[in-house]
């Protein structure tokens, strides 16, 4: 495969590299270099990346793979990281912009709670609405399986949610 | 959407059972100002995913990105194409010059012209040249001769050795007959090895 092929096989997948890698590692920096670890990694399979029925799929199987190892590696530094953004954000304004991003950051705080995978299905899907054959193919999970996974996921967002949204309106009022 | 419609299609969401298609309705629906205030922890939900998927992306990650691909296939390029390519190649032009070449020189040598007519005069003329060449031959085996007279001369002068021999022999003969008189010593002259003896005793003390 020519660097040219190449360029126009995977370049058009790395904000989804980057956005998938930057949710599972919690910043910047880190979410760039797994993607740029990971584009040389397909670089070097470049002559066997065509075989792949979903060559997106095998990239964010990839990329989830890398973070996944990433982790593993420096377990302790990123745990405290995850928790730092939220209490900056944390400030009460009148502010509609404001109260949004709180809530945003909410948000992101429980789906970061979440285990692994349930982040996975609902980054996958609800965000970047990828279909149960690829989600199979990427986390490697059978279609019933991902069904119960993702109920399991969006029941507890939404139920963590609602139990913050009652503290916040307690604290509120 | 009807809010019973949106009830339904909440309830197979939450089952993991949508497509991705009533997902897109559910999102759609949520973007909109007036939701049903039960609703509202759904609507934030849904406007957050709406929201996360368009998030920013950090520009300089594109160009870097061009770069490590660049420099990768310039060293995948450095390390397969050229050097081993090109390694072939020159190799197998080399080999085939000097194949060219040591054979022009390998056909050209050999070709000796005939320079007489006459076989007679030819004959005439080898034999001159083989004359020269056992003269000079005979000169050459001349110093070989003479040290070889040397040689057996010399090889006369250790025939001489053997008569040396013939003398060892008698030296011998004398010294047997010697060791038969000192027996003879022994039991006619018994008090010198007591001298001997009173010495070592002198030593003790």
């Amino acid at each position: 495969m020519s660097p040219d092929q190449f360029k126009m096989m995977v370049l058009p997948m790395q904000k989804k590299m980057y956005s998938y890698s930057y949710r599972l590692l919690g910043n910047v920096e880190d979410a760039k270099d797994a993607v740029q670890e990971v584009v040389i990694k397909l670089w070097n399979r470049r002559e066997t990346l065509e075989e792949y029925r979903s060559l997106e799929a095998f990239t964010m199987r990839i990329t989830r793979n890398h973070c996944l190892d990433k982790i593993k590696a420096k377990k302790p530094e990123t745990r405290e990281e995850k928790d730092l953004p939220q209490k900056e954000a944390d400030g009460n304004s009148p502010d509609d912009l404001l109260e949004r991003k709180e809530t945003e950051s909410r948000i992101k705080k429980i789906i970061k709670s979440l285990p692994e995978n349930q982040q996975s299905v609902i980054y996958l899907r609800d965000i970047e609405g990828y279909d149960f054959e690829e989600m199979e193919e990427i986390l490697n999970i059978n279609v019933n399986n991902l069904r119960v996974l993702l109920s399991r996921a969006r029941k507890s967002v939404r139920k963590s949610l609602s139990i913050e949204y009652q503290n916040y309106g307690n604290s509120g009022s | 959407m009807e809010i019973q419609e949106v009830d339904k299609l909440l309830k197979k969401y939450y089952e993991g059972l949508t497509s991705l298609e009533e997902e897109d309705r559910l999102s759609a629906y949520f973007k909109q100002e007036d939701i049903p205030a039960h609703l509202k922890a759904e609507k934030e939900m849904f406007l957050f995913y709406t929201k996360e998927k368009g998030e920013e992306y950090p520009a300089e990650l594109s160009e870097e990105l061009l770069s490590i691909i660049e420099k990768e296939a310039d060293k995948s390029y450095l390390v397969n194409r050229p050097f081993s390519k090109s390694l072939y190649w020159i190799s197998g032009v080399a080999a085939s010059l000097l194949l060219i070449i040591s054979s022009y020189f390998f056909l050209k040598s050999p070709a000796i012209e005939d320079t007489y007519d006459n076989p007679e005069l030819a004959y005439q003329e080898t034999k001159k040249v083989l004359l020269y060449v056992s003269s000079k031959l005979n000169k050459g085996t001349l110093p070989v001769e003479e040290s070889l007279t040397k040689m057996v001369t010399g090889t006369e002068e250790i025939v001489k050795i053997s008569e040396l021999n013939k003398g060892l022999d008698e030296v011998q003969t004398i010294s047997t007959k010697a060791e038969k008189l000192d027996a003879l010593k022994y039991f006619s002259l018994v008090p010198e090895p007591e001298n001997e003896k009173s010495k070592k005793s002198d030593n003790r003390k």
